[in-house]
């Protein structure tokens, strides 16, 4: 039967190889990388990198100047910016900006591009909103976190379209949750891809974990907590609808999870608020292209 | 004391407990009287809703109702019921997620603010 044939080949490990885009994090991002663990670095070292790339720059300071930073007066250059918000989330804010250009390559019969990244960014604002209730250090983990939480099935579109669709039609047929079917077709889902993808980039085995486990935050062993703010953001960016990444469901909470995080239903209705206001700003922001 | 929007604030209500922006920062003290000057401080530091004295959560969700045309409460409801159907609605959060996203919607729906 025509399922067999698709579902056979592959392995998750599989889907990342032999794409030099996919399987190799964007240069900007590999640059920073490196400089990031030499010791001897400068601030004006880093600054360096990140003008090299007009876009990434003017993005990044987009979004330094945003209100959720809050501070005072205009940051002005990227040295400024690298001093204030510190080397750590500069790296963090880099890999989300510069992450989001693979999403230009998503093929349209599949999944509405604009849709998917909606979602991702909901997401990651959600992780964000959770983890400053929680007062966590470097709450920009979390932003990128979330969304990259579903770039394994980004992979998925990109490198096997035609299961991909199988999957995407045979959950709408039957009503069933896309993770659960990519499971029963393929033996492993989306979230194994993307842990994949983000562990051949030696990206923080948080950040690994946070999207590895987002379906099953309770594997996770290292960063339990973490996994499960994405966990429950992810629950909360689908219930919003402000996109998608082809599931039509709220995924189901897991309790455990849900009582590692600490925080009461109460606050549940400001995070949407909160996700609400930043939403249309953070696309703007995010935007690539004119406004560079 | 219950907390209300930031909508649907009015100078004179008074503050239950202290209010805080989210990086923590304290803005406003417990019993402070509001003035329409507060109300645009609330706005730019991005607080959504404030503790206040003398309202329950019952008037809020009457003030609420008020306000949205219960066919399209229902419609709301009704479309987030299928998409939440993988969801357990008797664990307190997911309870508490699929009524204020009903609310929202409702809302947006009825185009007001959100």
């Amino acid at each position: 039967m025509n399922r067999d044939r698709l579902s056979k080949s592959y392995k998750p490990g599989d889907l990342i190889k032999g794409d030099v885009k996919v399987s190799s994090p964007p240069t900007v991002f590999f640059l920073l990388n490196e400089a990031l663990n030499n010791p001897s670095i400068s601030v004006l070292d880093i600054a360096n990198i990140i003008s090299g790339d007009q876009g990434l720059t003017a993005r990044l300071l987009r979004l330094a100047n945003s209100p959720f930073h809050g501070f005072p007066s205009k940051i002005e250059t990227i040295s400024q910016a690298v001093l204030i918000l510190g080397t750590q989330q500069i790296h963090d804010l880099t890999l989300a900006t510069t992450v989001l250009s693979l999403f230009e390559k998503l093929p349209k019969e599949l999944v509405n591009i604009e849709s998917f990244w909606y979602h991702s960014i909901s997401c990651g604002l959600a992780a964000r909103v959770i983890a400053a209730y929680r007062r966590e250090p470097n709450v920009e983990r979390f932003f990128v976190a979330g969304t990259l939480h579903d770039i394994g099935r980004l992979i998925m579109y990109m490198k096997m379209p035609e299961l991909s669709l199988d999957i995407l039609v045979q959950s709408k047929k039957s009503g069933e949750l896309l993770y659960k079917v990519e499971r029963e077709r393929m033996g492993f889902d989306h979230a194994d891809v993307g842990g994949i993808l983000l562990e051949n980039w030696k990206l923080p085995l948080s950040i690994e974990e946070m999207v590895r486990f987002h379906h099953n935050p309770l594997r996770a062993m290292h960063f339990p907590i973490e996994t499960a703010v994405i966990h429950v953001a992810d629950i909360i960016a689908h219930a919003m609808q402000l996109g998608t990444s082809g599931e039509r469901f709220v995924p189901p909470l897991d309790a455990t999870a849900w009582e590692r995080i600490e925080i009461s239903p109460s606050i549940i209705s400001s995070i949407l608020k909160r996700v609400d206001q930043q939403f249309t700003e953070t696309i703007r922001m995010l935007q690539v292209g004119e406004n560079d | 004391m219950a907390n209300v929007h930031i909508d649907y604030l009015k100078p004179g209500m008074v503050l239950n407990s202290d209010v805080r922006a989210i990086n923590g920062r304290l803005l406003l003290l417990a019993e402070t009287e509001l003035t329409e000057k507060h109300i645009c401080i609330f706005k730019a530091w991005g607080i959504t809703e404030v503790d206040v004295k003398g309202v329950t959560e019952k008037d809020v969700e009457t003030f609420f109702t008020e306000q949205v045309d219960p066919v399209i409460l229902i419609e709301a409801e009704k479309e987030l019921k299928e998409i939440f159907r993988h969801t357990n609605r008797d664990q307190p959060a997911m309870r508490e997620l699929f009524r204020s996203c009903t609310q929202r919607k409702a809302r947006h729906e009825s185009g007001q603010i959100v």
